[in-house]
């Protein structure tokens, strides 16, 4: 009889599932991939997988987090493990609540090795503790609050601060407001020759990939 | 709810505009000419005397009417009733201070006799009536077509920026991009290993995330119209049409009988009066019977100035019988003549009066519908680029995010573990080949067919939620000679569905697609918890507001009703949009 950990990854670029899988199965998982979220859920009527990893974007059709979400209600107990480029959700256009209780959040980046992702499933696995990269202060963009990174990500999908303001029922000056305090709590300095405006967005995509829309 | 046709003459009869100078002036001239009019024995003596007490004497009408409006102003319901009652009131006041001038400055002779109190009530009630109508109605399809110009202005300016930006970033297309970032792959495969690392990150960091801002390369065309909607009196003048315009007996005829023979019973006395009121109305309606059809055909073809000519001779035709109607009458009167040139002269003034504010309101309406048209035309352009925009860059972005930027970093780790530089270069050459195949795949792929895509959304969330579907009639050839549609369509429904699901937690939804022309018709029915209106407007929110024409949330018992309407395929050129 097979006892060695179940494991399902869900993500919509074959190369870095491939990888993923050719790592994880040398350790002795049962690993099965998905595409895409409605491949996910054709795969686990037949699968019950210890844990899930799950890329946040997988091309079109329901996300990442909706998979969390699905996962967790009808597999009671599975662990979940979001592996994304994103700092955290609030820079893919999540709140942080919207995770369900004891995912796992790993930043793609933040990987620097094997040893890096069988923590984090070990972790997860066992419910021994919380994998929240998302949660570490020192990543990036991880001093903005809520409503700065929201106002920054519609900066990067290039609105101007009226249309902005306009989206979130406030004036522009308060979008002035809001920006001067990301540029702060970035530490752009204004008086160096660089535009704040554009260092700020700048960082943003450098952070969290450019905004998936418009 | 809009008020009742009948409502909205009596609140514009009652409009707070009458205050207005322009108004103010029409009010004191039109009682004044009205005063004068029906003055007999005038000379220019009295002249001087009877136009500036006229005219002074209708200041407690004013005042009265200031202070009914400042009462209005708390209690908007009282308008009509109020303003009705200070308007007689007023008037009668009027009447009362004009009689006490006239003795007090021995313009007549005798006691102050109440009939000028009657008379002035009828005279100033009906005229204040009749200019507040005309006046606020010019006013409101003013400030009603100045609301829409600037509406059109600004979207004219959004589609102006979005096409700019469009055709700006339509140099980056996606074959230019994959040329680009293959001539720096090579250029990389001829670098150090070392070298190569940094070299490979700077691609992804300077290039690929950047340009993955690319957009639409079909932007619809507009052009706005050549005539611009525009509302001035010599516009009025000159789109003054009697086939259309003619005052109708009720409105305009109507006020002149009644304010003609207002004093004729205490003057003349009932018998004279109400004979009065039978000849001039029997000469107004047989002189109109006749008239109208004429004028309606031998004037409508005429060009001003030659056509006002005919229509003021019309009009003093016009008077013509009802005025002998009111010699008639009086004959065995000392004045058989009181009313005669009052007639002849308040007839033609009335009728003009009533004209042009019959043409400013078709001219209005007609330069509205027009600027209407235009709005919607806008809008439709807009949204569609949106649409586009949104997913162009959608594609672009899964291409960059996904097999591009994937391709690029499974380098990375692969070449950080390798020591050899031979095997690093058959990896580059493996990451080329991805990039290109992932460039292929995109560009030959079909848009998505909305049944298959409804069914996959269905089966994501079975079990959590019930999603059923129906398509109507068209609904499958607008959608699959629409890329940009189908491609955001998928993504819309989806983003709706999660929403219902995660946050209201829905069990149930039928989601409906109509095609409708240059509209698809997107409906999703849940039985989820109501929407906080108060709720942070997430991604979904701004993607759906951004592409959909009209987007309409519904709670109707314990069910939410969504309905977005696309813009598809071309704006329809007729049809029922």
């Amino acid at each position: 009889m097979n006892t060695s950990p179940s494991l399902l990854i869900v993500e919509d670029e074959p190369m870095v599932a491939g990888l993923l899988q050719e790592t994880l199965a040398a350790e002795g998982y049962t690993i099965k991939v998905a595409n895409s979220a409605a491949e996910a859920r054709v795969i686990t009527k037949t699968f019950d997988p210890d844990i899930a990893i799950l890329d946040i974007n997988l091309g079109a059709g329901a996300t990442g987090v909706d998979l969390a979400f699905i996962l967790d209600k009808q597999h009671p107990g599975i662990a979940l493990l979001i592996l994304t480029q994103h700092p955290d959700l609030r820079t893919a256009g999540f709140e942080p609540s919207e995770l369900p209780a004891g995912c796992g959040f790993l930043r793609k980046d933040a990987v620097l090795s094997k040893a890096d992702i069988l923590h984090a499933i070990h972790e997860l696995i066992g419910g021994v503790s919380k994998v929240r990269y998302d949660a570490d202060p020192e990543r990036p963009l991880g001093n903005l609050t809520q409503t700065q990174v929201e106002v920054l990500r519609m900066v990067a999908q290039g609105y101007t601060n009226q249309e902005i303001a306009n989206r979130r029922n406030t004036s522009s000056r308060a979008v002035e407001q809001v920006l001067n305090a990301v540029f702060l709590a970035l530490g752009i300095e204004t008086a160096d020759g660089i535009n704040p405006r554009v260092e700020a967005v700048r960082r943003f995509i450098s952070a969290a990939g450019t905004p998936d829309r418009m | 709810m809009s008020p009742s046709p009948r409502l909205r003459i009596l609140e514009s009869a009652t409009d707070p505009r009458l205050l207005q100078l322009p108004a103010v002036l029409a009010l004191v001239l039109l009682t004044t000419l009205a005063h004068v009019l029906t003055s007999f024995d005038l000379g220019f003596g009295q002249l001087l005397i009877r136009v500036p007490l006229a005219a002074i004497s209708m200041l407690p009408f004013f005042a009265l009417l200031f202070l009914a409006h400042k009462i209005v102003k708390r209690n908007p319901k009282l308008q009509v009733p109020l303003v009705l009652a200070g308007y007689l009131v007023g008037g009668g006041l009027r009447g009362a201070l004009l009689e006490f001038g006239l003795v007090r400055f021995e313009v007549i002779a005798g006691d102050a006799e109440l009939f000028r109190i009657q008379a002035g009530m009828a005279i100033v009630a009906l005229s204040a009536v009749v200019i507040s109508y005309t006046w606020s109605t010019i006013q409101e399809d003013r400030a009603r077509l100045s609301a829409l110009r600037n509406e059109t202005a600004a979207l004219s300016d959004a589609y102006d920026r979005l096409s700019l930006q469009s055709k700006k970033e339509m140099r980056l297309k996606t074959a230019d991009l994959s040329k680009e970032i293959l001539k720096r792959l090579t250029a990389i495969g001829s670098m150090s290993a070392p070298k190569r690392k940094g070299e490979l990150q700077e691609l992804v960091d300077g290039l690929v995330r950047p340009l993955s801002q690319s957009l639409a390369r079909e932007v619809p065309s507009w052009r706005p119209p050549e005539r611009i909607a525009k509302v001035s009196l010599r516009s009025v003048f000159a789109s003054l049409d009697p086939a259309q315009h003619l005052p109708p007996i009720t409105v305009g005829f109507g006020s002149v009988l009644i304010a003609s023979i207002a004093s004729s019973f205490a003057l003349f006395g009932l018998q004279n009066a109400l004979l009065l009121i039978v000849l001039f109305t029997l000469g107004l309606a047989l002189s109109m019977a006749v008239s109208y059809p004429i004028a309606r055909r031998f004037i409508t073809p005429l060009r001003p100035p030659l056509r006002d000519l005919a229509l003021t001779l019309l009009f003093v035709l016009v008077a013509a019988p009802p005025a002998a109607g009111t010699w008639i009458a009086l004959q065995d009167s000392e004045q058989p003549d009181a009313y005669v040139i009052s007639t002849f002269v308040a007839v033609p003034l009335f009728a003009w009066i009533i004209m042009i504010g019959n043409s400013a309101r078709d001219q209005a309406a007609a330069a509205a519908s027009e600027l209407a048209k235009t709005k919607d035309q806008l809008r439709w352009h807009i949204k569609r680029i949106n649409l586009i925009a949104w997913n162009r860059q959608g594609v672009t972005s899964r291409l960059m995010h996904g097999p591009i930027q994937n391709a690029i970093q499974v380098g990375i780790l692969r070449i950080r573990t390798l020591d050899d530089e031979q095997d690093s270069d058959q990896v580059l050459k493996e990451v080329v080949t991805r990039i290109e195949s992932a460039l292929e795949q995109e560009m030959e792929m079909e848009p998505a067919d909305p049944k298959v895509s409804l069914s996959i959304i269905a089966q994501t969330w079975e079990g959590i939620a019930e999603i059923s579907s129906s398509l109507g009639e068209g609904v499958l050839e607008t959608v699959s000679q629409d890329a940009a549609l189908a491609g955001i369509l998928e993504d819309l429904i989806q983003e709706a569905c999660s929403n219902s699901i995660r946050h209201g937690a829905a069990t149930k939804l039928e989601i409906t697609l109509q095609a409708l022309p240059g509209v698809l018709r997107v409906q999703i029915e849940d039985n989820g918890t109501e929407l906080d209106p108060d709720a942070r407007q997430g991604l979904g929110t701004e993607f759906r507001e951004a592409c959909s024409l009209s987007t309409t949330h519904e709670r109707s018992g314990s069910l939410n009703t969504l309905i977005m309407d696309l813009p598809a395929n071309q704006y329809p050129q007729s049809g029922t949009k």
